[in-house]
């Protein structure tokens, strides 16, 4: 094979450890991340101490209100949650306490709630995350209480009052490019949700919602393996085989390929 | 439409979201911006890999490695992004300033004149990837600055080894002409003028 040459080698020696995130990087983007999936472990095992979190504005401010109302022992896996707390506490004069208890509840969880392993139905491909906009959907976890809801709204608020924070100099146009993946995500739940109650009609149309709005987005393969197991109903055994070996050409090291070719086996006419 | 069968239901072991997290959450970083994600964007799309990766988790097999599942889900972000980026590039700032600014930020020590040139080199280098597509700048950033291995590279990138050969074999000579290129237009910018 052509090898580099020296000069090249060494450019890409100089470059390997370039790039990496800054410690205020790491605390910004966790921060940002736990709003969005709901999750204060992160905060706390991904050993971002709650004065370094304090750099993100609004973390900042639950922090203050955690030190003002809150055990230590719950400081560091909370930071985030001070925030919600923070939110609620003015927004629907939630108790902060309960707030407190209902995440510290699900901290000791041996998992966070997206990946709760004993659901009653059939694993989805794609589930919602616990946030915000779950209070909307199906896939909702069965814990879910009227506080955690509450939760789930302040949080909302807080996430789009830091959003307008620390994008104010960008347009419109940069907001709804933010959007996107949860749009994604929000017409792959559909599908989902849809395919569990058996509505195959209301499958086909959120495929065909996602195939026009996300022609190449990011989740495009989800959307492919639902295309395949919904074709796969409507074919000959022999075609649906085929439809499966097509779907695991298409994605060699697709996560759904096996799920693809079993739904296909049993689904064939 | 009636429900179709369904495929027995098995509680899946996942590995534990937090700790996935914290280890690949540099590796993501850092290859978000070597593919060519502006700082402005950087935070989001790091988020988005890491909530396509929070869904997927437990539909992982252990068949690639976690690394390069991760890198194939930045991939399929960047991309997104990049398409996205292409429609608004006059509103980015160009990547030279951005790229400078990072490294100035990041360098410090009592050798200012060796973080500049280090600095530089950098700059070049990712200039250099920057104006390759994106098949090419994967397969040299994963080989030859992550230096996986060459079936490791082939899982993250969804393409067998022999592909990944060619591939690699193209996008070293693609760099070889851009670095050449480069090399001629920093010559010209400092070569003294003569009258």
């Amino acid at each position: 094979m052509d090898e580099l040459d020296d000069e090249s080698k060494a450019l890409f020696a100089s470059g390997r450890n370039a790039m990496g995130p800054s410690s205020s990087d790491r605390a910004r983007i966790t921060a940002l991340l736990s709003a969005k999936l709901g999750s204060a472990a992160l905060l706390a095992t991904s050993g971002v101490a709650a004065g370094t979190a304090a750099k993100v504005s609004w973390v900042a401010k639950s922090k203050a209100f955690l030190v003002a109302h809150a055990g230590k022992t719950l400081l560091a896996t909370a930071a985030l949650v001070g925030g919600v707390s923070f939110g609620l506490h003015s927004a629907v004069n939630d108790s902060p306490s309960e707030a407190r208890v209902s995440r510290a509840q699900g901290d000791n969880a041996p998992k966070d709630s997206t990946t709760n392993s004993a659901p009653p139905e059939p694993k989805p491909i794609v589930e919602l995350p616990p946030s915000a906009d779950d209070s909307h959907t199906e896939s909702e976890p069965a814990e879910t209480s009227s506080t955690r809801a509450r939760v789930g709204r302040a949080r909302a608020q807080i996430r789009a009052r830091d959003v307008a924070q620390t994008n104010g100099s960008q347009n419109n146009d940069e907001a709804k490019e933010k959007s996107g993946l949860s749009s994604e995500l929000q017409l792959i739940a559909r599908m989902h949700a849809a395919s569990r109650k058996g509505d195959w009609a209301e499958v086909d149309r959120a495929i065909k919602a996602h195939e026009q709005d996300f022609p190449g987005g990011a989740l495009a393969e989800e959307r492919e393996a639902m295309q395949t197991i919904l074709d796969c109903r409507s074919v000959s055994a022999e075609r649906a085989s085929e439809l499966s070996q097509n779907f695991a050409k298409r994605h060699p090291t697709s996560t759904y390929a096996a799920r693809v070719k079993a739904a296909c086996t049993t689904a064939g006419k | 439409m009636e429900a179709g069968p369904r495929a027995p239901s098995v509680a899946p072991v996942c590995p534990p979201f937090a700790e996935v997290y914290e280890t690949h959450f540099d590796f993501v970083f850092a290859n978000a911006r070597r593919l060519g994600v502006r700082d402005a964007s950087v935070d989001d799309v790091v988020q988005d890999v890491f909530v396509i990766v929070h869904r997927r988790l437990c539909d992982y097999d252990g068949r690639t490695s976690l690394r390069s599942w991760i890198f194939g889900i930045l991939s399929r972000v960047v991309r997104d992004y990049r398409r996205t980026r292409r429609r608004k590039e006059s509103q980015l700032s160009p990547l030279d300033a951005e790229m400078s600014n990072t490294l100035r930020a990041a360098a410090s020590g009592p050798e200012p004149l060796a973080v500049a040139e280090q600095r530089e080199t950098v700059a070049l280098l990712f200039r250099i990837l920057d104006s390759l597509d994106d098949e090419k700048r994967e397969v040299l950033i994963l080989t030859e600055l992550e230096q996986m291995t060459m079936p490791e590279v082939a899982s993250a990138l969804g393409i067998n080894v022999n592909t990944l050969y060619s591939r690699l074999r193209s996008a070293r000579k693609a760099f070889a002409e851009a670095h050449a290129r480069e090399k001629a237009r920093l010559a010209e910018r400092y070569e003294p003028r003569s009258r």
